[in-house]
């Protein structure tokens, strides 16, 4: 298949309409959060997020959570975070969605990308939403030292 | 894919990278690997401190130490390498390679197309490991050149305006040059050239090529140019199968001036053609063949053929089988000496059609003990009489050595013996033994006559029939009585031995007529004292009642010594000495055994642990002990230096044909003196003459990519000392490219 | 030290020596040469006196056996710089002794024995010399095989097979073998 536009990476747009589900809501209004926990899928055009738990922390200049109208500045995600747009597919224990500076983060001892059969693994990926570039870090530093391993056919972009 | 030999991949592999950290970007679609990056993809391996992979144009950038190794071994090292994902494609900027052969490139940049063609610029190749103190330190030798083309395809290494250094400065400037792909081994191609010169030819160069057919056959051209004769066209085809092998060789020449000194009839189309087998048909039976034909009597000498070109010729068809005990061997030979004077020994040489050799050795004992059946049947053919005479002792005399004629000989024989060990550790061992013969002569020629007078010098009878039927039959007892002595670190043993052989006379004994062809041969020293029949072959046979008397010792020391040794004397005691009755070769003569009573025989052997030994024989007369023979070898064989020498002295045997004392001695060394350099050398000196009638001294460097050997051999005709010939020779060779040089070396 | 016949217990009432059983038991492995089979089948009958082969051998001997014929003395003809005229040949057998049952090393060793023979200028003459020297070296060479086995198994004395060269023509044998493999691994 000629992949030929662009591949629109894992982005989550502040203003566009979300669709949040989850098995239960609280709302701590004076605080600015909400926290969603059991099953929490979040859809946005062609994005799926979903995990264990969800937190979402509104701007604290005017607008509620509950009507959905405020700002999301950021979004904190734990408990098998699983996040898909199209073509790409990541995974990983813990993840954070910084809605201002567009950056998304996913943590854990086994982070996994994906696309198509090219198969990415490593301890810390970080993906600048607005370009679409994806930085994935072993965990060096920790003891065990595991590298980023990445499997992938080669000229299956170019063909 | 490797990056310089052409494998191809299979195109289902898969690229596993790793490193610290990966930057997946999709806008640019470049995937960028940072920290430690290694990439494995089907058998290659590339490492580097940072890979950006451009999806879109599916190229590898690596950069900072970058390292690739292929399938076969090979190892790229570059600062930076650019090269397509399915690592057919490359661009390198200055490199180095490391083959798994050891041998070495590096270049300023390199491109490599369709996984095939690799391309230096500004290469440098080697074959000799960079000194791992000074790496800057240039190698032995290296060619540097503006382009080298490796052609994974053909399994070539082109040069293009190389320079070819030595020890760091140029030596030769060479346009352009090929040699075979370093990581191959059997490769057509040319081989190294080789130099010649002598006074009938000129001087040669011979440029072999080498076409390899097939894993199994190839064929071996070696045109060489001769400034005197002209061209010499020679090839050799070589077949192998698992079980054996043959090789063919044809060779041939028109030559300018045939006239030339010395050589037969002046013919101008000379050639050869010569074939060699050998085949293992199971484990205990092979056969093979080595034989020659050619235009004259000695081209292939003259010319060097390679394999033909020995002095002494023999042609031969064999087969052979050895199994446990029993032993098989059909041969048919033809005798030829390659030498240019029109009769001179050449043409008494023989066919011999066949040799044949059988022993039986029953695996069950018969009647206690062991029964031994042997048969020899031989059939000589010659066609020109080998008849001298000479100064003999005393008298005139004359030898018959080979007969013009045909003349064949069956032998079977049977032996039976048995040993019993009495208490007091006297061990006997009483031995029947039986044997016929039967011989037909065809005298031609001048044969008769030369018998006759051969007879008169030795004013005996003739006894010239077309047959001769010769039977023998011995009675023996052997006795031993072994004394064990043990010490407390040495153990020895000294063993009184004596056999009685109770025998009629040899039918045919008293008169010339049976001609002697393999028993020309007749040395009485302490291995033979021992011996049932002393003559060398069986023309001959041991008649009479005779004893033999002697001692055998053998000490072991714990610290790893070792010592041996015989002596005795035999006595012939009833019947004709066969030593002393007429034989046509005079085989018996100042041999020792002529008498009654023997000289005495003794031999002494010693064996150290660290590689010295010492061999001695000797034979000395039995009335003043005068020595009338003596062998002595002396070596010492140690890692770094190894000697031998031999010393011999055998008095004069004027009827058997030596009119002087054969009295020499010989040396030969080989000494590592370094690491890498080696002398070696040697010398023969005649006493008789007082004359070094030969001398060789030579001294070879040899490391992991170069070697050479200079060697140079004096010989002095004993009998005019001023006349001397030298023969030099030198080899160089260049591992992986070749080797230049004198054939004359080996 | 102490002396005693070899084969003969000191005592005549021993009946058959205790050495000429231990020889009887000894199995000799095959041969793979002409001159190895001469040395093997002598020594098989002076070990068994003429019973062959012990059908289940105490002791078990490996044999390896060389013959390289040598010049003595030569003249110098116009065809040959050199001619031999008489030689010797040197027939040497190393051997490897073990216990079949524990296949311990007993011992070990070498030992070698010269045979002359002269070289007539009939080249098939010549042929047959060598071959009948080879013989003698071998019978003369099991003889003495037959006593240093004897030996060891009385007293074993030696391990070591030590290398040794037999004569010039040995040597420059050697050379021509080390420089065929001529390239010498740096360091």
């Amino acid at each position: 298949q000629q992949n030929n536009s662009r591949m629109t990476g894992l982005k989550l747009e502040g203003n566009e309409p979300i669709q949040i589900e989850s098995d239960n809501l609280e709302v701590r209004e004076n605080d600015g959060v909400a926290i969603f926990t059991g099953n929490v899928s979040v859809v946005q055009g062609p994005t799926l997020l979903r995990s264990g738990k969800m937190t979402v922390y509104y701007a604290t200049d005017g607008g509620s959570a509950t009507t959905g109208s405020a700002d999301i500045d950021r979004l904190e995600v734990e408990g098998k975070v699983y996040v898909r747009s199209n073509t790409q597919v990541a995974t990983g224990e813990r993840g954070s969605f910084d809605m201002k500076k567009e950056v998304l983060t996913l943590t854990g001892k086994e982070v996994v990308l994906s696309e198509g059969d090219n198969v990415v693994v490593g301890c810390k990926l970080t993906v600048q939403m607005a370009t679409g570039l994806a930085q994935l870090e072993g965990c060096g530093n920790t003891s065990g030292g595991t590298r980023v391993k990445m499997l992938l056919k080669p000229g299956s972009q170019a063909q | 894919q490797s990056l310089p030999a052409g494998v191809n991949v299979s195109d289902d592999a898969e690229m596993l990278l790793e490193a610290d950290t990966v930057i997946y970007d999709n806008d640019r679609n470049t995937i960028t690997a940072v920290g430690g990056v290694q990439i494995d993809y089907d058998g290659n391996r590339l490492v580097a401190q940072r890979v950006a992979y451009d999806r879109a144009t599916s190229r590898l950038i690596a950069s900072g130490g970058v390292e690739i190794v292929d399938p076969s071994g090979t190892r790229i090292y570059s600062d930076q390498i650019d090269v397509t994902d399915d690592f057919r494609d490359a661009f390198v900027r200055s490199l180095r390679v490391e083959t798994a052969d050891k041998t070495y490139f590096a270049a300023d940049s390199a491109e490599r197309a369709n996984g095939e063609l690799t391309t230096f610029n500004q290469g440098v190749y080697t074959a000799c490991e960079p000194c791992a103190e000074r790496p800057d330190k240039p190698p032995l030798w290296q060619i540097k050149a503006q382009k080298i083309i490796w052609n994974g395809k053909t399994k070539t290494v082109r040069f293009e305006r190389a320079r070819f250094e030595f020890f760091g400065s140029p030596l030769a400037f060479l346009p352009a040059f090929e040699i075979a792909d370093p990581t191959v081994k059997q490769k057509s191609g040319f081989l190294a050239p080789s130099f010649r010169s002598s006074s009938e030819l000129g001087y040669g160069v011979t440029v072999p090529y080498y076409w390899a057919l097939s894993p199994s056959y190839d064929i071996t051209f070696k045109p060489t140019g001769l400034t005197k004769q002209g061209f010499l066209a020679e090839a050799e085809w070589r077949q192998r199968f698992d079980n054996g092998e043959y090789s063919l060789t044809i060779a041939g020449i028109s030559q300018q001036n045939p006239g030339t000194s010395g050589w037969p009839d002046g013919k101008r189309e000379r050639g050869m053609v010569g074939s060699k087998g050998k085949f293992q048909i199971n484990p205990r039976w092979s056969f093979g063949w080595d034989v020659l034909v050619q235009s004259d009597k000695v081209f292939a000498h003259r010319y060097g053929i390679d394999g033909f070109e020995d002095t002494n010729r023999t042609d031969t068809v064999y087969l052979t089988g050895l199994n446990d005990r029993n032993y098989f061997d059909l041969r048919f030979h033809r005798f030829a000496v390659q030498e240019a004077h029109p009769n001179d020994r050449h043409e008494v040489q023989p066919w011999v059609l066949p040799s044949f050799d059988y022993s039986l050795t029953p695996q069950n004992s018969v009647a206690g003990g062991e029964l031994k059946i042997n048969v020899n049947a031989q059939g000589v053919m010659r066609d020109a009489l080998d008849y001298r005479t000479f100064a003999g002792a005393g008298h005139p005399q004359a030898a018959l050595r080979g007969i013009h004629g045909t003349s064949a000989r069956l032998t079977a024989e049977a032996e039976w013996k048995r040993s019993f060990v009495t208490p007091g550790g006297l061990m006997l061992t009483p031995l029947l033994h039986a044997r016929g013969d039967a011989i037909g002569v065809d005298y031609r020629g001048g044969s008769q006559a030369a018998i006759g007078s051969v007879a008169a010098f030795n004013s005996y009878g003739t006894d010239i029939q077309s047959s001769y039927y010769r039977p023998m039959a011995t009675a023996g007892l052997e006795a031993r009585w072994p004394i064990l002595i043990t010490t407390e670190n040495s153990t020895h043993v000294i063993e009184p031995m004596g056999q009685l052989f109770v025998r009629p006379d040899a039918a045919h004994s008293t008169r010339f007529g049976i001609p002697n062809e393999d028993a020309q041969s007749l040395v009485f020293d302490a291995s033979n004292l021992f011996e049932r029949d002393k003559f060398s072959g069986y023309d001959r046979v041991e008649g009479g009642t005779r004893a033999n008397l002697g001692v055998r010792y053998s000490a072991a020391f714990a610290n790893g010594w070792s010592a041996n040794g015989v002596a005795g004397q035999s006595f012939h005691l009833a019947g004709i000495n066969p030593y002393t009755s007429p034989d046509l070769v005079h085989v018996g003569a100042q041999s020792g055994l002529e008498s009654a009573r023997s000289d005495y025989v003794a031999s002494v052997g010693v064996i150290s642990p660290n590689g010295f030994s010492l061999s001695a024989g000797g034979r000395f007369d039995e009335e003043n002990l005068g020595i009338r023979r003596a062998d002595i070898t002396a070596g010492y064989a140690s890692a770094p230096v190894t000697v031998s020498g031999a010393y011999s002295f055998i008095e004069k045997q004027p009827d058997y044909g030596f009119a002087q004392d054969r009295h020499e001695i010989r040396a030969n060394a080989s000494v590592r003196v370094a690491e890498n350099w080696r002398i070696f050398g040697g010398g023969t000196y005649d006493f008789e003459s007082d004359v070094v009638v030969a001398k060789s001294i030579g001294f070879a460097y040899d490391d992991d990519c170069f070697a050479y050997t200079l060697s140079a051999t004096e010989y002095v005709d004993r009998t005019n000392p001023s006349q001397k010939s030298q023969t030099f020779g030198f080899a160089v060779s260049l591992r992986t490219l070749g080797e230049f040089g004198s054939t004359a070396l080996r | 030290c102490t002396a005693r016949p070899l084969y003969g217990e000191v005592s005549p009432t021993a009946g058959s020596a205790m050495a000429t059983a231990q020889l009887a038991s000894v199995e000799i492995k095959p041969a793979h040469n002409r001159v190895g089979q001469e040395l093997r089948n002598h020594l098989i009958f002076l070990f068994g006196g003429g019973a062959g082969q012990p059908a289940n051998p105490a002791y078990s001997m490996d044999l390896n056996v060389t013959a390289y014929a040598s010049n003595a003395t030569s003249v110098s003809t116009p065809q040959v710089k050199l001619e031999p005229t008489a030689g010797f040949v040197a027939v040497q057998g190393t051997y490897r002794l073990t216990d079949t049952a524990t296949g311990k090393l007993v011992s070990s060793g070498t030992r070698s024995v010269q045979a002359a023979y002269d070289i007539p200028a009939q080249n098939f003459a010549a042929q047959r010399a060598v071959r009948d020297a080879e013989n003698r070296g071998a019978r003369e060479l099991a003889e003495l095989l037959r006593l240093v086995v004897a030996q060891e198994l009385a007293k074993a004395t030696s391990r070591g097979v030590p290398d040794i060269v037999t004569s010039p023509e040995d040597l420059d044998r050697r050379r021509a073998m080390e420089e065929t493999g001529v390239f010498r691994p740096r360091g």
